[in-house]
């Protein structure tokens, strides 16, 4: 049984300049899955998120949480989900039990789950911190807790680990781990790839407002049908990645501050790109080889799907 | 039943919001304390400088106390909302089962709290700085529930606002409660104004509950009919104007603050 389910949502927020957030987008989540959901800033991850909680309406389409359509029956739906922000504020002064003693009552459960949620993410010892003092990690705890206060179905969880260090990050991952592990539906949005790959058993690509592809992360590698990633040492300059780009067996150029990587269909294309280095004279530093990773099929399938879209 | 005791629990939600902000900042006490002092002493003792009549002053007591019971009923829902806005947390809050007539009263919870305390200094002050005693407390009580009722119809509209203009209601919201006082006469006769300001006076349900707390004085007839009458116009127009609002407010976004 599916979790969510969104048919062909669309939504464009007005004003002089009218911006298209969403574009037709369809997705079902499975009950217990972790879904992931990939996109640049900008691409309607949180627009998306939004409507699937009922926060914002679509223009056209429609949503269902746990079988009841959102705009129809919200307020059940509310009592099922929940949401977990990485860049929310909080309400200054409030400690962390006070806070979550809030939301409780808002959602009905009695004062002992503030304990218990407090318990489940660990922040207990903080029980009477202002959560506006907490460092960065422990605020994203105690926003889990906030999140799982009313033992929802579906938690919706926005870049929970954004800004965190590697340790807290590892360590709001191993609590959703348990939450799934609980029965809780999650959908999750994140930039990090490695993440997503780690946390989501399938995973939507999203970008200028349309998911451009979907699935687990090796079906997702595979359908850019590449074996190799040739990883150059050296900042390379446009008119060379050009070249590169054109290159046979060459599915995809993207540079950073001082790597250019090439999504290439295998080996075979080593021999076109070699040449077009030696002729370019450029300077390089080392050429090494890689497994493609997930960010690289982002790259490949966002440009493709978009330039699909746009035909 | 079930959903009764489960929005009770909401609306005390609220209330507890708004004990822990004025608990933990000092701040927030004032408009209990010194800001209607100030109100209280500069007209009092204004009128006070010109004569003794007991009643001038028994105008002013009653008639800051009102303006204040508007006020607060007014206000205390939209700062509630507010606070959760510009904490960056009313994504957290409208995704719960709240309704919007929740806020309205759970910010009524924390009003009469205020009001108690506004009550006590004017009344006390009021009788032994002035000598001044109300002498019919069922009808001043009535009056003061008909502030109350104005408070509440001006915080639904309020409310509907902040929905669809967010940071930059609060002028708005601020600046609302005074206007229409200014515009019922809280301290004199809306015959003092031109015709059409009149006519629009007297479609305002503050004129009427305001007259009706200087007929306990002998100065002003009391309607409680028209009471009645504006309170439910209004009403019913502050209601639907909020409930388009936050739809409104959903379509375009704005229940979301984005990063």
């Amino acid at each position: 049984m599916n979790a969510v389910v969104a048919n062909n949502v669309s939504k464009t927020f007005g004003g002089r300049r009218p911006v298209a957030a969403l574009s037709d987008v369809s997705l079902a989540i499975r009950e217990g899955e972790i879904y992931g959901l990939l996109g640049p800033n900008g691409a309607g991850k949180t627009t998306l998120i939004a409507i699937l909680i009922g926060l914002t309406l679509p223009d056209r389409g429609t949503v269902q949480v746990c079988g009841l359509d959102v705009a129809r029956r919200l307020h059940e739906v509310q009592h099922l989900v929940n949401l977990v922000r990485g860049f929310s504020g909080v309400l200054e002064k409030f400690t962390t039990w006070e806070l979550l003693s809030y939301y409780a009552l808002l959602y009905g459960v009695p004062r002992a789950r503030v304990e218990e949620v407090m318990a489940l993410t660990g922040i207990t010892e903080k029980r009477d911190a202002q959560v506006a003092l907490l460092s960065s990690g422990w605020r994203q705890r105690f926003f889990i807790a906030k999140g799982i206060i009313n033992r929802p179905r579906v938690l919706f969880m926005d870049e929970p680990t954004v800004g965190l260090d590697v340790d807290a990050a590892m360590a709001v991952r191993d609590i959703i781990r348990d939450l799934n592990r609980s029965g809780c539906t999650i959908l999750l949005t994140t930039h990090y790839m490695r993440e997503a790959e780690e946390l989501c058993g399938r995973i939507g690509l999203i970008a200028e407002g349309r998911i451009v592809a979907e699935g687990s992360a090796a079906e997702l590698k595979a359908q850019v049908k590449s074996d190799e990633a040739i990883l150059i040492q050296g900042q390379l300059d446009p008119p060379l990645r050009e070249r590169l780009a054109r290159a046979p067996g060459v599915l995809g150029v993207a540079q950073n501050a001082c790597t250019c990587r090439l999504l290439v269909q295998d080996h075979r294309a080593m021999r076109p790109v070699l040449r077009c280095l030696l002729e370019s004279e450029a300077n390089l530093e080392g050429i090494t080889f890689d497994e493609p990773t997930l960010e690289d099929v982002f790259l490949m399938l966002t440009q493709q799907g978009l330039e699909q879209g746009d035909e | 039943m079930n959903e009764l005791k489960r929005s009770l629990e909401r609306i005390l939600a609220h209330g507890y919001h708004i004990l822990v902000s004025a608990k933990r900042d000092a701040f927030r006490l004032m408009d209990m304390t010194l800001w209607p002092l100030v109100l209280f002493f500069s007209m009092s003792l204004f009128a006070g400088s010109f004569t003794h009549e007991p009643r001038v002053i028994g105008v002013i007591v009653l008639g800051a106390l009102g303006w204040r019971i508007t006020y607060h009923f007014q206000m205390e829902a939209v700062q509630l909302y507010m606070d959760n806005y510009w904490m960056g947390m009313i994504e957290h809050v409208m995704i719960s089962p709240v309704r919007w007539w929740e806020f309205i009263l759970g910010g009524a919870i924390s009003a009469v709290g205020k009001i108690a305390v506004i009550a006590l200094l004017f009344l006390g002050l009021g009788h032994y700085v002035f000598h001044f005693s109300v002498q019919h407390w069922g009808a001043t009580l009535a009056g003061f529930l008909a502030c109350a009722g104005c408070g509440l119809v001006l915080s639904v509209f309020s409310l509907g606002v902040a929905f669809l203009k967010r940071g930059d209601a609060f002028a708005f919201i601020f600046a609302f409660p005074d206007a229409i006082a200014v515009l019922s006469g809280v301290f004199y006769p809306v015959t003092v104004f031109p015709a059409p300001l009149r006519l629009l006076a007297e479609t305002l349900p503050t004129t009427h509950a305001f007259n009706l707390l200087k007929a306990t004085l002998g100065m002003a007839e009391g309607s409680p009919l028209r009471y009645c009458a504006t309170l439910a116009l209004w009403g019913c127009l502050a209601v639907l104007f909020t409930s388009w609002a936050l739809r409104q407010a959903r379509r375009a976004g704005k229940l979301v603050k984005m990063k």
